[in-house]
């Protein structure tokens, strides 16, 4: 009884609850660092992080989906809401993502989405696949495009500085901006497309088609050489349509 | 005395009710935690990325879990044996391509493969990545497919009901025309098992229309063709 009452008692137990708090805390720290294991996990989002904590690589649901991440600061996205894994690089900056969808549609029409791209540094998609249909409108496609220098930053900076403004107030900053900068090109199709036909464009640094590799959605193969203003220079079969 | 008294149940309502708002702290970080937790490494054999009302999005999944097709509603059976990989599903639930890779020596051969897929609304496979190998013979490249408007499911249907017809000519005859109803391929863009690097364009019933290739002894050709595959022009001319 007397040793329980003692001050050397208090001090000893003291002694044990800091260190029974201090290894509690540890403990917790600890398992936040552990591997686990799981058989089957649902979850909305993953975030793939670097130690120091920048995003490399989001999975996300439709509903915590991210908007556009610049040197790690997250932007509002204007249109895009979708699931799927978005890529980002050694900067934290949007470097390329993988996305789908698809739902039927009130009147019953069923639309959808597959897309798989990479983007430029600080700038938007230069490889891109893509499968996507609406209504009885489909195609599938490979697409290379050549992006201008400018930092996309620019064209953030600009949506978020307008967004309060009116919306044709918005869209006349949005046509300026667009206008006062080169724009991009495309420089290669290959796919098939809501017509029917299936082709292969090479495109020139302004985008024109300048060989057009094509199965017509009648099933007649032609290959034309084009000039940059889109007349035909050349054909084959030789002039079996002209 | 009475006053200590006082003093004394007032420390004890203050003390109280700083325990009360600690354990609210400390209550409302743990469901924080729950929406948000962190880890260094998972594993798993199975990860779903779902919506806030359950339907999933995505799933990362070996071989063993590895969800089955469904279709316009209908779970179905692969005709191949798939996975491990990531399937993704669109807003109805329905499967809607998937990132899909495998590879295994069996009896001093082996086979590989692997392929990135987006499929049409309700139906398979219409652009896509992917590499096939068996034992060395092997082809890579890029598809493009036509599929019907209608949804696999039907198409499944009738498959059942094929496996079940006695074998012979009427149900050799039933799986040729099922298998014209499945779709065609359209383009294709890589090399083939021939060793043979090739461009093709087809038709919509999948006749190849428009070759472009380099066959494996190096010649380079260009092949147009009519829709029996008959060559009708050729480049470097035929001698």
């Amino acid at each position: 009884m007397k040793f329980l009452s003692s001050q050397r008692f208090l001090a000893i137990y003291s002694g044990i609850l800091t260190v029974t708090f201090a290894i509690t805390v540890l403990g917790g720290f600890a398992a936040d660092r552990k591997k686990s294991s799981f058989e089957e996990i649902d979850v909305q989002r993953i975030n793939l992080v670097e130690p120091d904590g920048t995003l490399r690589m989001i999975l996300s649901d439709k509903a915590l989906w991210p908007g556009i991440y610049l040197k790690g600061k997250e932007h509002p996205h204007p249109n895009r809401k979708t699931a799927g894994m978005l890529f980002l690089n050694e900067e934290g900056t949007e470097n390329g993502g993988l996305i789908f969808g698809g739902e039927k549609d009130k009147d019953g029409k069923g639309s959808s989405h597959g897309h798989l791209s990479f983007d430029a540094y600080e700038q938007d998609q230069i490889f891109s696949i893509d499968a996507g249909q609406e209504g009885d409108k489909q195609g599938s496609s490979l697409t290379l495009v050549d992006r201008p220098d400018y930092p996309i930053g620019e064209l953030i900076d600009t949506v978020d500085r307008t967004k309060d403004l009116p919306k044709d107030k918005q869209q006349a900053e949005l046509t300026k901006f667009i206008a006062s900068h080169p724009a991009p090109h495309a420089r290669l199709y290959l796919g098939s497309a809501g017509d029917k036909s299936v082709s292969l464009k090479l495109k020139d640094a302004d985008g024109h088609d300048r060989v057009v590799i094509e199965v017509a959605p009648d099933g007649s193969p032609a290959i034309r050489f084009l000039d940059s203003s889109g007349k035909v220079v050349s054909q084959l079969p030789a002039a079996a349509k002209e | 005395m009475e006053n200590k008294l006082v003093r004394d149940v007032r420390y004890l309502k203050i003390y109280s009710l700083g325990l009360t708002l600690v354990l609210a702290v400390l209550l409302l970080s743990a469901f924080q935690q729950n929406y948000k937790t962190k880890f260094d490494q998972i594993e798993a054999e199975r990860i779903n990325i779902v919506e806030p009302n359950g339907k999933i999005d995505l799933a990362i999944s070996n071989k063993k879990l590895f969800p089955p097709p469904v279709l316009n509603g209908k779970e179905m059976v692969r005709s191949v044996d798939v996975g491990p990989g990531m399937i993704f599903f669109n807003g109805n639930g329905d499967e809607q391509g998937g990132l899909i890779w495998n590879g295994r020596a069996k009896d001093g051969k082996y086979e590989a493969g692997a392929g990135l897929l987006f499929d049409q609304y309700n139906q398979d496979q219409t652009v896509g990545l992917s590499y096939d190998d068996e034992n060395g013979q092997r082809s890579a490249g890029l598809t493009v497919w036509d599929h019907p408007d209608y949804p696999i499911t039907e198409i499944w249907d009738k498959s059942q009901i094929i496996e079940k017809m006695k074998p012979g000519a009427e149900k050799d005859d039933a799986v040729k025309n099922l298998h014209k109803q499945w779709g065609s391929q359209r383009v294709f863009v890589g090399k083939q098992p021939d060793k043979s690097a090739v461009l093709l364009l087809a038709d919509l019933k999948g006749n190849t229309r428009l070759r472009i290739e380099v066959d494996a002894a190096g010649n380079p050709k260009l092949a147009f063709l009519d829709e029996t595959g008959k060559v009708i022009y050729t480049l470097p001319p035929a001698k």
